[in-house]
Formats: structure tokens, C-alpha cells, sequence
């Protein structure tokens, strides 16, 4: 059963997923070959001298390895990459919210489906994004490195680190954004709540680098744990960052669950 | 004695200082095709979604089969039309039954096809109605499609909200067709509608809500046998109505010799009055279901306030 509003929620939803995998596949090779053109041209580290000083503090000690296989996890966390990604597994994280606000979820629950089943055919293609969207960018990676020619000098497993901890931070944000769908009696105001916090956790990230008020509660954001660039130049993930991000997941997901089943249609 | 299809005892349902069902107890059978009316807003939905488990009562139980609603094996017994209908829009009509019929307990056999399709041919969907996106579709379509889904799999129990909206006459008459049999083959049907001719038709027994309690429970025919039964009496000669001042006879209305009475009780002295003037003519009408759920309304109106 579970399988069945599985298959119907990722038909629903397929033509979305397929053209985010070709589109962030797409923006790492460019970033590959952009960043390979830079690199030996005028070489990253004269480039970053060029950037204002408060673009240096900002980013602070990813700089200092600014180098070609630190730039390309850069991939892993540009805005347009974050926002795509996250974008949907906000938006298939919200599913229960929309069926309830159309009736659906009443016509589906009024027959022999418990709602933890329900909701796990949602929770299932939450996850398949979280993996496959990450995945894509390692695709991207692998394919603009054999473009480049520079596969022997950075092997494209040096990033499954960063796509391993992207799916962290994914799923993170999609257990938050199924706690918020599982009460809720309309779509827009969980799609909109989900977001305002997403935005709000990454400015406090941001700015957090900038000035210590913010830097005081960095901690509580899951943007914190997501730092593609020191996987890379450290050689893996920071096992206890992974960690939060999952325990977010899980957490959220279990009061979703909980929610869920004790909310009425 | 046999388990009651549906049993509900003192289910209460608040919603915050509203009151959405109030201590309602309620005893139906196997094989009853048991009306449930009320006014907009009286708490007819909200007992419907306290039987499918959609909602959890704040006091009170109801059990299905003589088992909780939660129970996923007391809902495949149940075929259920929403009264707002909401279907994926993506699918098409064929597709949306499939998909319904699939969300079964593990073992249990899937709906029979010809069954399928003979609801269908008698709810005039055709073929191209069913390959149509939902989207596309009339309200008419999607709420037949809708009644395709409440009996394809033969369910013992229906649970019918507003069955009738939005469809033409010729298909209204079939689904009064199809709960006539649903009652003769020994199925239960829990029909919700404020439209008294429907129920009338197709029920043997009413249930009447009103501001979430329960107002009236009994048999239909025992409701009209209640109510005021109107009488047309022609007079030879003006009617003589200081005569018909009787306990349990209103003038309704008068017209030189012809007059319009409303009954109640016992008919001898009104007869014996008759019987001493000429009547040219008499008409005697049984009240109809509105008739004396209007009257009985309208009473209990008069002892509430």
C-alpha cells in the first residue's frame, strides 16, 4: 500500500524531479569547466584576493582553501543549488497539507489506508529526492571532471562527502516541512512557514560569520552542519555533523507521525 | 442478537466552543437504508467523519461492525461518497477507480471489472467519460465517478453524503435504483441529505439532526402516520366552519363551499359533523416525508423556544 501512494506521489511529482536532476547535473559540470578556465587563467587564490573584505570575512576559513577541488564543492552550496533542491522536497513534503485542503486526504483515509502509511508514501519520495538530487551533482562533478581532463587530479568519490551531507541537511529540512504539513489545513501557510524558517536558519548561518550575535546561535541552524567545502579539503564529513542533521530528521519526522495520526481530516 | 452495523454512544464532537454532534446515540441494523437529515450545519458531516475515524470524537464511541473505525479492516467494509468530492485531478476516471480499489488490505481481491463496469453503464459513464483526465470533467461526471468508487467493491456498509448532487434526473432515478438493491441484497446504507423527497424515496427509516442533536428517530412511514393529514371537503352549501372547530382540525383554508382541513388524532367527530351536511366531494391526502418532518420541525421549534 505504501508502495502504491508512493508510485502516485512520484508520478505526480516526476516531471519536477526529472528536470532538477538535469538542471543541477547541469550547473556542476558549467561550474566544473568555469572553474577549471579560472583556475588556469588567473589561478582561484589571485581571485579571491580580488573579492571586498567583508566577502572574505564572510566566508572566512573556506577561503583558505580555495583551490580547484575546494571550489567545485562550492557547487554543493550555491543559493540556486540550496533553493532547487530544497524547493522540492518542501514542496512533496507538503503533499498531506494540499490533500487535506482539497478533500482528497478524506476520500484516501476513508478508505482501509492507516495514515502512517499514508504519510510514509510521502516520506518515501522526501528521501528519494534527498538522495538523487545530491546524487545528480555528483553526476555533474564526474562528467565535468572527465571534460576537464582532470579526473586523475581530483576523482570525483573526493565529493560524496559533501553530496552525503547535502542529503543530510535535505532531509533535515524535509522532516521539518512534514511537521509542519502534518497539522496543517492548507497548503500555502506550510510551504510558507517551512520557508520563512529555512531563510531564517541561513541568514543566521550567514550572519553568524559576520557578527557574534548571530555567531552565538549559529549552532541552531542546520545550515551550520553543511559545510561542503571542509568535507572536501578534510577528506570526509564531520561525523557529528551528519549526525544533528539526521537527528533533526528523525526527530521531525516522528512528531510528523505523531502529529499526523491524531489531526483531523 | 446480531452486531448493529453502526452503533454510536453519547459521540459527542466539540469543535472548540462549537458543537458539532452532541450525545448522539444511534442503533442501525443490517440492511437498513437509514436517512439522515438535517438543516446545513446541523452536524451531519461531522457524524459521518466521527464513522470513518477522520475526525476523533471529544466524548463518546462509535464502532462499525461492532469494531473501531481506526480498524483499516472496518473501512474496506465501508463505501464512502464525500459530500464535497474531491478527486486527483491528474487522473483519469478509470485510473482514479483503479487506484481507489488498490488501497486494500494485503489478500483482499481486487474489484470485480464487470462489476465495475455495470455501475458504470448504469450511471451512464461511458468509456471516453473514464479516459478523460478529472480535470476536464463536469461535477456530474466526477460525482458519478465518485458513486462508481462507493460500490465497486460491493461494500457492506455505504455511507452516502449529498449522493445526489450535481447529477441529472435520469441518473438520480439510478442511484435510488442502486440503493434500493443495495437494501434488498441486505446491505446497510447510511444516506445523509436535506432533501426530504430523496429520502423519502429511498429510506425506511430516519434520523433528523439539528444543531448537532438528535432530534427524531423512527420509521418513515411511522413520521407520515404522525403528521397532520390534510383533507379537501366540497360542501353541498357554504361550509360550515364554526362546526369544524374541533380538537385536533385546523382550517387551512376557505373558499365559499370548499375548505382545506388539517388532521390530527381521531376522525369520529369530525365525520359525524360531515355526515349532517351534503358533501359533494372529499379528499383524503397522505402527508409526504417533508410534510411531516416540516411539521414535526416546526413543533419542536415551538418547544425549544
Amino acid at each position: 500500500m505504501i508502495a502504491t501512494l508512493f508510485a502516485r506521489n512520484l508520478r505526480h511529482q516526476i516531471r519536477l524531479l526529472a528536470a532538477l536532476l538535469v538542471g543541477l547535473a547541469a550547473i556542476e559540470v558549467i561550474f566544473v569547466q568555469v572553474m577549471a578556465s579560472f583556475d588556469q587563467s588567473t589561478g582561484l587564490g589571485n581571485l579571491v584576493e580580488l573579492l571586498p573584505s567583508t566577502m572574505r570575512d564572510l566566508f572566512g576559513a573556506q577561503l583558505a582553501f580555495a583551490s580547484f577541488p575546494s571550489a567545485l564543492a562550492f557547487g554543493y552550496q550555491h543559493p540556486v543549488v540550496l533553493v532547487g533542491a530544497l524547493a522540492f522536497v518542501v514542496l512533496v513534503a507538503t503533499i498531506p497539507a494540499g490533500e487535506r485542503e482539497t478533500g482528497m486526504l478524506e476520500l484516501l483515509l476513508a478508505r482501509p489506508v492507516p495514515r502512517a502509511r499514508y504519510l510514509a508514501g510521502v516520506l518515501w519520495l522526501v528521501v528519494l529526492g534527498a538522495v538523487v538530487l545530491p546524487a545528480a551533482l555528483l553526476a555533474g562533478g564526474m562528467v565535468g571532471l572527465a571534460m576537464v581532463a582532470a579526473p586523475d587530479v581530483v576523482p570525483w568519490t573526493r565529493y560524496l562527502s559533501s553530496a552525503m551531507g547535502m542529503m543530510a541537511l535535505l532531509l533535515a529540512f524535509g522532516g521539518i516541512a512534514l511537521l509542519f504539513a502534518a497539522g496543517a489545513r492548507r497548503r500555502g501557510p506550510a510551504v510558507a512557514r517551512t520557508l520563512g524558517l529555512v531563510l531564517t536558519l541561513y541568514l543566521v548561518e550567514v550572519l553568524g560569520g559576520l557578527w557574534s550575535v548571530f555567531g552565538a546561535v549559529q549552532w541552531a541552524s542546520p545550515f551550520h552542519y553543511f559545510k561542503p567545502i571542509d568535507m572536501v579539503m578534510q577528506g570526509g564529513n564531520n561525523p557529528s555533523h551528519v549526525l544533528v542533521l539526521l537527528s533533526v530528521f528523525g526527530a521531525t519526522t516522528g512528531a510528523a507521525f505523531w502529529r499526523f495520526t491524531r489531526s483531523g481530516v | 442478537m446480531a452486531t448493529p452495523v453502526i452503533e454510536a454512544r453519547d459521540l459527542t464532537k466539540h469543535y472548540g466552543a462549537t458543537v458539532g454532534v452532541e450525545g448522539l446515540d444511534l442503533i442501525i441494523e443490517r440492511g437498513e437504508v437509514f436517512g439522515f437529515l438535517g438543516p446545513n450545519g446541523a452536524g451531519k458531516t461531522t457524524t459521518i467523519k466521527l464513522l470513518l475515524d477522520l475526525i476523533a470524537p471529544t466524548r463518546g464511541e462509535v464502532l462499525v461492525f461492532g469494531r473501531s473505525p481506526r480498524d483499516p479492516a472496518t473501512r474496506q467494509a465501508i463505501g464512502y461518497l464525500p459530500g464535497e468530492l474531491s478527486l486527483d485531478e491528474r487522473f483519469t476516471g478509470k485510473r482514479m477507480l483503479e487506484f481507489l480499489d488498490s488501497l486494500r488490505p494485503a489478500g483482499r481481491a481486487p474489484a470485480d471489472p464487470k462489476c465495475r463496469a455495470a455501475l458504470c453503464e448504469r450511471l451512464y459513464l461511458t468509456a471516453a467519460d473514464l479516459a478523460r483526465p478529472i480535470r476536464e470533467d463536469s461535477r456530474g461526471t466526477k460525482q458519478r465517478i465518485g458513486l462508481v468508487s462507493a460500490f465497486q467493491h460491493n461494500p457492506d456498509l455505504l455511507i452516502l453524503d449529498e449522493p445526489t448532487t450535481g447529477l441529472d434526473p435520469l441518473v438520480r432515478e439510478s442511484v435510488f435504483e442502486l440503493l434500493a438493491k443495495a437494501g434488498q441484497d441486505g446491505r446497510t446504507v447510511f444516506h445523509s441529505s436535506h432533501v426530504l423527497s430523496e429520502v423519502d424515496r429511498t429510506c425506511t427509516r430516519v434520523a433528523v439532526l439539528h444543531a448537532g442533536r438528535l432530534r427524531a428517530l423512527e420509521r418513515v412511514d411511522e413520521m407520515r402516520r404522525r403528521a397532520k393529514r390534510k383533507m379537501t371537503v366540497r360542501f353541498g352549501v357554504p361550509a360550515p366552519l364554526t362546526e369544524l372547530s374541533l380538537p385536533g382540525v385546523s382550517v387551512v383554508s376557505a373558499d365559499g363551499s370548499d375548505v382545506e382541513l388539517r388532521v390530527s388524532g381521531e376522525l369520529d367527530p369530525l365525520l359525524r359533523v360531515l355526515a349532517r351536511y351534503p358533501v359533494k366531494d372529499l379528499a383524503f391526502r397522505e402527508p409526504s416525508l417533508e410534510e411531516a418532518f416540516v411539521q414535526y420541525y416546526r413543533g419542536n421549534q415551538v418547544e425549544d423556544a
